[in-house]
C-alpha cells in the first residue's frame, strides 16, 4: 500500500503512532495502575504519580465474591449465545436480502434500521411487560432474545454488505457445478466472507456484553450482567474501595478485549476489506 | 427418504419437495420469517407501546392510570425551557463529538496506512476502546479527569502546567467536551478502520497519473486522497451523529447529567422523565422527538446502503 | 436434472439443519446457564400467600416456616442487612429470604418499572426520605393502620417523619442517620485551635475554616455533584436558620425570606468570599468521597454522617485513627441544625406476602437488630430506647453527638417532586458559587422556579 503522506518523515510517523497508541491505551492503563495499589496512594492532594505497594488482592477480593463471578458468567453466556443467534438469524436474513429476488427487500432493511434509531430506554417498560408475560424475566434466555432483537438490524445490514461483495462469478461457477442457491451460501459465500462474518460476530458479542440499562431492569438476581454489577459498585454511596472498583472494571472489560485481540486478524480484514464504499 | 421427481404424483409432497418447488421469492420470504418474528415481538411491539404511551398522560407518582392527552405531551414539550436547553446541548455535543471523532479517526487511518514496522500490532492495539463497554468507558474517563486522583491532573501537575489540581467537571462546557472526547475515544477504532478500508482501495493508477502530471506530494494528497475519501467521510459523519444523539450509558456513568443539568442531553432527559420524574407520557413524546431528530440527521445512511447494490449489479 | 434437484433439496435441508442447529445451540447455552430457580422470579399477578412446600410446619417459635420473602435493597446494605439481620430473621421466623440488590443510584429506575408494571416480585423494598414521598402513594403499602402502634411510638420523631407522607405511614425506618459535625483534632492543633472543642456557631465555623485552609488545602468540602447531594448541602445549612422550606401540605415553598437569605449568603461566603470550601465539591455527589478526603488527613472538618466516624477509626480505611472527634453542627441562627439521611424498608403494595413483609419490618425495629445497627453498623438507631442502652453507649461514643443533634431540626423535605425541586436549588446554588448570581438573585429564581415545580405537580395530581 502506497503511502498517502510521503512528506512525513519516518521519525514523525513513529512519534505520531506512539501518540495514537498512548491515547488509545492510557485510560485503561490508568485504571490498571489503580487496581493494584491501595487507594491512599492515589487519593492525595495534590495528586502524585507513583506506583508502589502493588498487590493483586483487589482482584482476589473481587473474584472471591460469588455474585461478581456469577455476573461474569452471565455476561459470557448471554453474549456468546446472542452472538450465535444473531449470526445465524442474520445470515438467514441477509442472504435473501442480498441475493434473492424478494419483493420490497430494501424496505425491510430500512425499516429495521430506522426502528433502531429510537432511544432504547423508552422501550424498557413494554419490554419488561412482554418478558414478564412470557415468564422470561431475570433469565439468560430473556436477555439473549432481547439483545438479539436489538442487534439484528445492524448484524443483517453488515452481513448483507459482506455477502454482496462476493462476485456473482464465484457463485455462478458453483451453481454450474450443481450447487443449489443455499449450497452456494454455505459452501461459497460464507467461506469467502469469513473475515466479515467473524467481524460481525464479534460486533454482536461486544454489543451484547456492553448492554447496561436492559440488564438492569430485566434482571434481578439470577441473570445480572457484569455491567450492571459494576454500576452498582460505582454508585454505592456509603462504602466503596476505589481500587476494588478499578479491579472489577478491569475484569469486566477483559473478555471482550481478549476476544478482540485473539480474533483481530479477522476483524481488521473483515472491516477493512469487507466493507466497500 | 430420498424422493425423486417421478414420485411427484404422490398425494402429499414432502417438505423437501415443497421447498424445492418454491420460487425464489417465496423461499426468500420463508427464510425471513424467524427474524421477522423476533423483530415483530421484541422490537415492533415495544415500539407501538411506546408510541401509544406518548399520547397519554401517565404520572406514576400519582397513579398508574393512563389518561388521554392526544398531542398534549408534544405541545407542552416544545414550550419547555429544559427541552430547548437540552436540545442545544445535544446539538453542541453532537457537533463536538463528530468533529473530534472523525478528524481523529481520519488521522489514525492515514497513519495506519503508512508503511512502518509494527503496523499490524498498532492496528490491533487501536481496537482496544471498541471492546470497552460505554458504562466502563464512562468510569474510566471519570477517573481520568478526577479532581483528586485523576491522571490528567497528575500529569499536568508533574509537568508544572497547573499550580494545583484542577476540578474538571464543574463547568458544563468542559464536561461536555470531556464527554465528547470519551465518545471519540470509544468510537475511534471502528471509524478509523472503515476509513482505512477506503484508503487502501484507492487505485495506484490515480496517484501515478497525478505524479506524471507533475503534482507534488501535498498536491497529490489534496487532489487524489481527500476527494476519494469524501464518500466514506460523509458516511462516518452520519454514523457518528447517530451515535452521539443516542448516547446515554456514557453520560450516565461519567457525569450523571451534572454539573447541575449541564450534561443532560436529550437521551438523558428521556431517562429523567421516565425513571426519575415518573412521567411516562412525556418521556415517550420526548423519545419520539429525539427519534425524529436522529432519523432526519441519520436517515441518509439507509439511502446510502440502498444505492450500493444497484451499482454492484451493474459491475456484474 | 433430477440429480441437480436432489442436490438442491439436500442443500436446502442441510442448510436449514445447520441454521436450526445454530439457533438451538444458542438456546441450549442459555438453558444450561440458567441456575435452578430457587424462588419464582418476576411473578406476574399477586398470588395468594405462598405456601410453597412447607418443609416444617409453622409453629409458635417459627411462625413463618416454609415461607419465602423477597427483599429488594441496595448494595450498601449487603454487609449488614443481608449478612446479619436477614439470617436472624430466618432464625426467628423460619422464613427464607431472597435478597436482591442494585446500586443505590439505580434503585429509582427499578422502582419506576415496578410501579408501571404493578410488579409483585419483591415483597419488601428499601426506602429513604427522598423517595418515600415519591413512591409512597403508588408503590409502598400504607401501613398507618396495620402497624403496631407501640412500635411507632418508640421511634425517634425524625425517623418516623421520614417515612410519613401527608399523614400516612409508608414504611419503618432502620436508623436515624443524620449529619453531625466531625473534625480532625491534629489539624485543629496545628492551626492553633483547641483540639477538643468544636465551633459553637456558624461564624466560628467560618473563622476556624480560615485558619484550617491554605497551601492548596481547604478546610471543608460540601457535596454538590448532583441534584440530591446539592439539595442536601443546602438544607444542612438552611436547617439551622429557623426557617421552614415547605408547608406541611407540601403546596407552598418559602425560600425567598430572611432564612433562605441567611443560608444562601453562608454558602456564598464559604465558597466565594472566604474560600474555605473545596471547589471540587461541585463534582462530588457522594458523602463517601467526602469521608475519604477527611480520612486521608486532608480536611479540617465537615458535616459527616455518624458511620463515617466508625470508618475513621478503622486502620485500613483511615490515616487519622484516633484523631477524629464528633460534635453537633454549628448553626447560623439556631444553635444547630442538620439533615437526615436515614433509610428503612417498606412493603410492596402489589405483594401477595404482606403479612410476612410486616414481620420483617417489625424485625428491623426489634431491640436486637437495633442494637446491631448501633454497634455493628455505626448508625444511630431508629428506636429511641436503644440510645440509652449500656452496650450502645459504651461502643458508640459518636452517638452522644447524635442524640444531641436530634434535638435540632433536620428535615430532608422529601416529596413526590423531590428530584425536580432539588434540581432547581442546585442550579441556582452553583450559579452563586461560580459568581453568576448573587444570593438574593438566586433565591428569587428558586422561589419562582421551585413553586412552579410544585404547582405543576399538584396540577397533574388532580
Amino acid at each position: 500500500m502506497a503511502s498517502a503522506m510521503p512528506w512525513l518523515r519516518p521519525g514523525a510517523v513513529y512519534a505520531l503512532v506512539a501518540l495514537l497508541l498512548l491515547w488509545t491505551v492510557a485510560p485503561v492503563a490508568w485504571i490498571a495502575t489503580m487496581s493494584v495499589q491501595p487507594e491512599i496512594n492515589y487519593v492525595s492532594v495534590p495528586p502524585r504519580l507513583r506506583v508502589e505497594q502493588t498487590s493483586l488482592r483487589w482482584y482476589a477480593a473481587t473474584l472471591a465474591e460469588p455474585e461478581f463471578v456469577a455476573a461474569l458468567r452471565t455476561s459470557t453466556i448471554v453474549a456468546t449465545a446472542t452472538m450465535l443467534l444473531c449470526v445465524t438469524l442474520g445470515a438467514l436474513t441477509a442472504y435473501p436480502l442480498a441475493r434473492l429476488n424478494v419483493p420490497h427487500r430494501n424496505l425491510y432493511l430500512t425499516l429495521s434500521v430506522t426502528a433502531r434509531m429510537v432511544p432504547a430506554m423508552i422501550l424498557i417498560i413494554p419490554m419488561f411487560l412482554i418478558l414478564r408475560g412470557l415468564r422470561l424475566l431475570d433469565s439468560h434466555l430473556g436477555l439473549i432474545i432481547v439483545y438479539t432483537a436489538f442487534l439484528l438490524p445492524y448484524v443483517i445490514w453488515m452481513l448483507k454488505n459482506f455477502f454482496e461483495q462476493v462476485p456473482y462469478a464465484l457463485e455462478a461457477a458453483a451453481r454450474m457445478d450443481g450447487c443449489s442457491r443455499l449450497g452456494a451460501l454455505v459452501r461459497v459465500i460464507i467461506p469467502v466472507t469469513a473475515p466479515g462474518v467473524v467481524a460481525t460476530a464479534v460486533f454482536a458479542f461486544i454489543g451484547a456484553w456492553n448492554e447496561f440499562l436492559f440488564g438492569l431492569i430485566l434482571s434481578t438476581r439470577v441473570a445480572v450482567p457484569v455491567t450492571v454489577k459494576l454500576s452498582s459498585l460505582v454508585s454505592t454511596t456509603f462504602h466503596s474501595d476505589t481500587s476494588l472498583v478499578a479491579a472489577a472494571g478491569m475484569l469486566a472489560l477483559l473478555p471482550p478485549v481478549l476476544l478482540v485481540f485473539v480474533l483481530n486478524r479477522f476483524i481488521v480484514r473483515g472491516l477493512v476489506e469487507g466493507m466497500k464504499y | 427418504m430420498r424422493t425423486t421427481l417421478t414420485e411427484r404424483t404422490e398425494p402429499r409432497p414432502s417438505l423437501s419437495q415443497r421447498l424445492d418447488r418454491m420460487g425464489e421469492a417465496r423461499f426468500g420470504l420463508l427464510l425471513l420469517i424467524p427474524t421477522a418474528l423476533v423483530l415483530l415481538v421484541f422490537l415492533a411491539l415495544p415500539l407501538a407501546y411506546a408510541a401509544a404511551m406518548s399520547l397519554f398522560r401517565i404520572e406514576l407518582t400519582v397513579s398508574p392510570a393512563w389518561r388521554w392527552a392526544g398531542p398534549g405531551n408534544y405541545i407542552s414539550l416544545l414550550g419547555e425551557r429544559a427541552v430547548r436547553e437540552s436540545l442545544a446541548r445535544t446539538l453542541a455535543f453532537a457537533a463536538l463529538t463528530v468533529g473530534s471523532s472523525v478528524s481523529l479517526a481520519l488521522g489514525a487511518a492515514l497513519l495506519l496506512n503508512e508503511p512502518f514496522r509494527g503496523r499490524g500490532f498498532a492496528r490491533v492495539l487501536v481496537l482496544l476502546p471498541w471492546a470497552v463497554a460505554p458504562v466502563v468507558a464512562g468510569v474510566l474517563w471519570r477517573y481520568l479527569f478526577h479532581s483528586n486522583y485523576g491522571l490528567v491532573n497528575a500529569l499536568l501537575y508533574q509537568a508544572g502546567l497547573i499550580p494545583a489540581y484542577r476540578v474538571w467537571f464543574d463547568s458544563a462546557p468542559v464536561a461536555i467536551l470531556i464527554a465528547a472526547l470519551a465518545t471519540a475515544w470509544k468510537t475511534l477504532p471502528f471509524l478509523a478502520l472503515i476509513i482505512l478500508a477506503r484508503l487502501q482501495s484507492i487505485p495506484e493508477a490515480l496517484y501515478r497519473a497525478a505524479r506524471m502530471d507533475g503534482a507534488g506530494a501535498v498536491a497529490r494528497f489534496r487532489h487524489v486522497t481527500l476527494p476519494q475519501l469524501r464518500g466514506i467521510l460523509i458516511f462516518a459523519v452520519v454514523m457518528q451523529t447517530i451515535v452521539a444523539l443516542q448516547s446515554f450509558d456514557l453520560i450516565f456513568t461519567l457525569t450523571r447529567g451534572g454539573p447541575g443539568q449541564g450534561t443532560v442531553l436529550l437521551s438523558y432527559l428521556v431517562f429523567i422523565n421516565a425513571f426519575e420524574r415518573l412521567s411516562l407520557g412525556t418521556a415517550a413524546a420526548m423519545a419520539a422527538l429525539l427519534t425524529l431528530l436522529i432519523v432526519l440527521l441519520g436517515g441518509l445512511t439507509p439511502l446510502l446502503i440502498a444505492r450500493r447494490p444497484r451499482r454492484e449489479r451493474q459491475d456484474g | 436434472m433430477s440429480d441437480q434437484r436432489s442436490q438442491e433439496r439436500l442443500s436446502r435441508r442441510s442448510f436449514l439443519r445447520l441454521a436450526g442447529a445454530g439457533a438451538i445451540g444458542a438456546v441450549a447455552l442459555a438453558a444450561c446457564g440458567q441456575a435452578p430457580p430457587a424462588a419464582a422470579p418476576g411473578g406476574a399477578a399477586p398470588a395468594a400467600d405462598a405456601t410453597a412446600g412447607a418443609a416444617a410446619p409453622a409453629s409458635a417459635s417459627q411462625p413463618f416456616a416454609g415461607r419465602e420473602l423477597t427483599l429488594f435493597s441496595a448494595q450498601h446494605h449487603a454487609a449488614h442487612v443481608k449478612d446479619v439481620y436477614v439470617p436472624l430473621f430466618t432464625e426467628r421466623t423460619g422464613a427464607k429470604v431472597n435478597w436482591i440488590e442494585v446500586g443505590g443510584g439505580d434503585v429509582e429506575a427499578k422502582y419506576a418499572v415496578f410501579v408501571a408494571s404493578e410488579d409483585a416480585s419483591a415483597d419488601v423494598l428499601i426506602g429513604w426520605e427522598a423517595i418515600n414521598a415519591k413512591y409512597g402513594p403508588t408503590l409502598f403499602e400504607d401501613i398507618t393502620t396495620s402497624v403496631k402502634p407501640e412500635l411507632v411510638a418508640g421511634l425517634t420523631p425524625a425517623s418516623k417523619r421520614a417515612f410519613t407522607f401527608l399523614d400516612k405511614q409508608y414504611g419503618m425506618p432502620l436508623d436515624t442517620n443524620m449529619a453531625i459535625f466531625m473534625w480532625n483534632s491534629d489539624l485543629y492543633k496545628a492551626a492553633g485551635l483547641d483540639p477538643a472543642v468544636p465551633p459553637q456557631s456558624w461564624a466560628e465555623f467560618v473563622d476556624h475554616s480560615k485558619k484550617l485552609s491554605g497551601d492548596g488545602k481547604y478546610a471543608t468540602l460540601f457535596t454538590l455533584g448532583d441534584a440530591n447531594s446539592g439539595f442536601v448541602t443546602f438544607i444542612s445549612i438552611y436547617n439551622s436558620t429557623g426557617g421552614t422550606l415547605l408547608s406541611p401540605d407540601l403546596r407552598t415553598l418559602t425560600v425567598d425570606d430572611q432564612y433562605g437569605l441567611m443560608a444562601m449568603e453562608a454558602i456564598h461566603d464559604i465558597f466565594v468570599v472566604s474560600k474555605v470550601a473545596d471547589p471540587a465539591g461541585v463534582t462530588v455527589a457522594s458523602s463517601i468521597e467526602q469521608g475519604k478526603i477527611f480520612r486521608a488527613g486532608n480536611m479540617g472538618h465537615y458535616f459527616a454522617f455518624p458511620n463515617h466516624f466508625v470508618l475513621a477509626e478503622t486502620p485500613d480505611q483511615s490515616q487519622i485513627v484516633g484523631k477524629a472527634r464528633t460534635g453537633i453542627i454549628p448553626g447560623i441562627a439556631l444553635r444547630s441544625g442538620s439533615v437526615n439521611g436515614l433509610e428503612g424498608y417498606a412493603i410492596n403494595r402489589f405483594s401477595g406476602n404482606k403479612e410476612l413483609g410486616m414481620a420483617f419490618l417489625e424485625h428491623i425495629v426489634s431491640p436486637e437488630v437495633q442494637k446491631l445497627v448501633a454497634t455493628g453498623w455505626g448508625r444511630p438507631p431508629s428506636v429511641q430506647a436503644i440510645f440509652g442502652d449500656a452496650d450502645v453507649v459504651a461502643k458508640a461514643p459518636q452517638f452522644a453527638a447524635v442524640q444531641e443533634q436530634t434535638k435540632y431540626p433536620s428535615p430532608r423535605y422529601g416529596s413526590p417532586f423531590y428530584t425536580d425541586l432539588a434540581a432547581v436549588f442546585v442550579e441556582q446554588t452553583l450559579a452563586v458559587i461560580d459568581g453568576t448570581a448573587s444570593p438574593q438573585e438566586a433565591l428569587t429564581k428558586i422561589q419562582a422556579d421551585g413553586q412552579k415545580v410544585i404547582d405543576d405537580y399538584w396540577a397533574k395530581a388532580s
